[in-house]
């Protein structure tokens, strides 16, 4: 008997659960909203509402550059951003859930994606577009349309469904003393001073992104972008064609901090034994790193940007709106404000990140473009047009790992 | 020859759970501390309640997690309890069946089963509900909870419980006079437990919670991703000290009640 009674206070508990299902399910009859047509509507039907934006948290300048420039930006123009920290795999894992669930109107406005998530949110159909011109004004004033980073993510066709807001650019940055103000542009002078320097250079080993990122620039330089580019996916396929650039690997690997035995794990440690002088180059994906190292003490004036004649990877960061958006006029706003003059000005302060802006080398407005000369100066990075003169477009995500597989076969693990 | 032993096995112990929080500690607290050396080049204790107090993010995830814990602990507790004493005192087919889906959410893949039960959750409604944040924690906690509350009132037995009802008692007083005072370990450690493993839900606040429950895990996890340990580490002391605090004050007055009746 007293079982029964245990089991009816069980059952008890099941109708809070059901009312609780009435309550949220309301919410869910709304139809799903539509991308407004233009701004101006976009910044009419936004006011009052909260926009939502979803990014990788990790990064503390980044964060503060949404919380401290982009959020009082937008109060002025009666929208609340709210920042949710969340990994891009975790995003896409939701907006695919709420689509298989059939959910018309989720939580998320506005996602920093890019390259390989780009093309997954793509092929699933989790995508809002078009986000072309006439919505985001300052796309129209800053970004020509025939960028080919507006064109293609990694590869992938953008078709309008995410803009850029954030550019990277691999550089190397290297010691004017130990390199005596000869830097290695080139993979053959690099080999060439390795020989006559043993021991003095190294890199991170992949999977790190700024590892990984080396040894494609290596690959450009051996073999060029449209080989590896046109290269079938497939593990014979890339190997076939970029076996000169791991040969050129090896030929370098005794040359190396350690004999090319064992590699930095972290580019913290690279940082740090650039600093110590142990070793005369390091890499960064951030054009400005040498500025803002050198802010926090890190790094003396001896270190010195600069790019390998042919060029180096750039890759973009971008912003997308999900179909399950449900302040798509406000997610408008907050994408236009991101790209703004003002927001992107503050970004190129080192305590934002120094991110520069992904604005196209021909509309850079002169402020920003002074900005960053300026800094060419004082801290020895690279001047603007230099760096778009340089960039070589990123191949497609499903080729870097197989790329960092193949280098772990056939250069860490050779003989 | 035994103490010594019995001296080295502590110490060991202690190393494994004292090394990696004192690391914490040290990360929280300690300025320029580069990779040859052993220790912090500086203490300073100031940037911590710098950043404890100054961050406001800080302080209202906190408030995220310890409502979302209270609720967690309201709801497990609940279900668990009922549960442990069908489990414990009575006989009845399929409770070696029910013993083993006890553990189900223990033993399957979190991201498969977390996936799942968040598409139920929209379905149902409840996803970025509160009930629906507090009901996916309760599904990680009522393991633990349950199995200390079976433990416990296994121990016991229902002896007394049969004879209170021998005597005349109703059932319910049976439960209240009887089995409910008889089982406060059980409960305390099921609360505590419980209390912890909801702290420390991390997907499962981000996907069910709508990104509406930014807790403290869930704001401490990209750091510790992105490899910025010093901020990591700032969440982490603070995470350390609401899980046992807390834990600290249940446990003394429990002790405390103990002593009381022990004197009256």
């Amino acid at each position: 008997m007293r079982g029964g009674k245990r089991l009816k206070l069980l059952v008890l508990l099941v109708p809070l659960l059901i009312l609780g299902g009435c309550a949220g399910n309301s919410k869910d009859s709304q139809s799903a909203n539509k991308l407004p047509t233009n701004y101006q509507t976009a910044l009419k039907q936004a006011k009052g509402q909260t926009v939502t934006y979803y990014g990788f948290g990790g990064s503390d300048t980044q964060n503060r550059w949404i919380d401290q420039v982009v959020t009082p930006m937008m109060k002025k123009k009666g929208i609340t951003v709210k920042r949710v920290p969340m990994d891009i795999d975790t995003i896409l894992n939701k907006l695919t859930t709420e689509k298989e669930a059939n959910k018309k109107q989720g939580n998320i406005d506005v996602v920093w994606i890019n390259g390989e998530n780009f093309y997954n949110a793509k092929k699933l159909g989790l995508l809002d577009g078009p986000l072309n011109n006439k919505m985001l004004p300052n796309m129209k004033r800053y970004i020509s349309a025939s960028d080919p980073d507006v064109k293609r993510d990694m590869a992938t066709p953008i078709d309008q469904l995410e803009v850029p807001y954030g550019n990277a650019q691999f550089v190397m940055i290297g010691s004017k003393k130990m390199f005596n103000g000869n830097y290695p542009t080139s993979a053959a002078k690099l080999l060439d001073w390795a020989k006559t320097n043993p021991g003095k250079l190294t890199y991170v080993a992949p999977p790190d992104f700024t590892g990984s990122a080396f040894i494609r620039n290596i690959i450009y330089e051996t073999v060029g972008y449209q080989a590896l580019n046109d290269a079938p996916a497939t593990k014979a396929g890339i190997y076939k064609v970029i076996k000169p650039s791991l040969d050129y690997l090896n030929e370098l690997k005794p040359y190396l901090w350690e004999n090319g035995k064992t590699y930095p794990k972290t580019t913290a440690q690279m940082d740090k034994m650039f600093a110590d002088h142990q070793i005369a180059l390091d890499f960064s994906y951030n054009q400005m790193y040498a500025a803002t190292q050198k802010s926090t003490g890190q790094f003396t004036n001896d270190a010195q940007t600069f790019l390998f004649d042919k060029g180096t990877i750039g890759n973009y960061n971008y912003l997308a709106v999900p179909k399950t958006a449900p302040n798509k006029a406000a997610a408008i706003v907050l994408i236009n404000m991101m790209l703004s003059k003002k927001a992107q000005s503050e970004q190129l302060s080192l305590k934002y990140g120094a991110a520069i802006p992904p604005y196209s080398a021909s509309k850079m407005p002169p402020e920003i473009t002074d900005k960053l000369n300026d800094s060419a100066k004082k801290n020895n990075t690279v001047p603007v047009k230099t760096l778009a003169k340089k960039r070589i477009p990123e191949v497609s995500g499903k080729k870097i790992p197989i790329i960092e597989q193949l280098w772990k076969e056939h250069v860490l693990n050779a003989n | 020859m035994k103490k010594l032993t019995k001296l080295a096995i502590f110490l060991i112990f202690s190393c494994f759970v004292f090394l990696p929080l004192l690391v914490i500690v040290l990360l929280a607290v300690g300025k320029s501390w580069n990779y040859p050396q052993l220790l912090p080049q500086q203490i300073n204790f100031g940037s911590y309640f710098k950043l404890l107090f100054t961050n406001h993010e800080l302080l209202t995830s906190l408030t995220a997690s310890i409502s979302l814990a209270l609720g967690t602990i309201v709801l497990t507790i609940s279900i668990a309890y009922p549960t442990a004493i069908v489990l414990a005192y009575y006989q009845f087919r399929g409770k070696k069946l029910l013993n083993i889906l006890v553990y189900l959410p223990l033993i399957i893949p979190g991201i498969a089963l977390l996936t799942n039960v968040d598409f139920m959750m929209i379905k149902l409604g409840l996803d970025g509900s509160f009930l629906g944040v507090i009901s996916i924690h309760t599904l990680f906690c009522l393991p633990y909870a349950i199995k200390l509350l079976v433990d416990n009132l296994a121990l016991l037995h229902n002896r007394y419980e049969v004879v209170s009802r021998n005597l005349g008692a109703s059932g319910w007083q049976t439960f209240f006079q009887i089995t409910l005072p008889l089982s406060k370990n059980g409960l305390q450690g099921a609360v505590m437990m419980t209390y912890i493993v909801s702290m420390t839900q991390y997907l499962a606040t981000l996907l069910v919670g709508d990104g509406k429950y930014l807790t403290l895990s869930v704001r401490m996890f990209p750091f510790t991703q992105a490899g910025k340990y010093k901020i990591a580490a700032v969440y982490g002391v603070t995470f350390m000290l609401v899980t046992l605090i807390p834990l600290y004050l249940i446990d003394a007055w429990m002790s405390h009640q103990e002593r009381r009746v022990i004197k009256s």
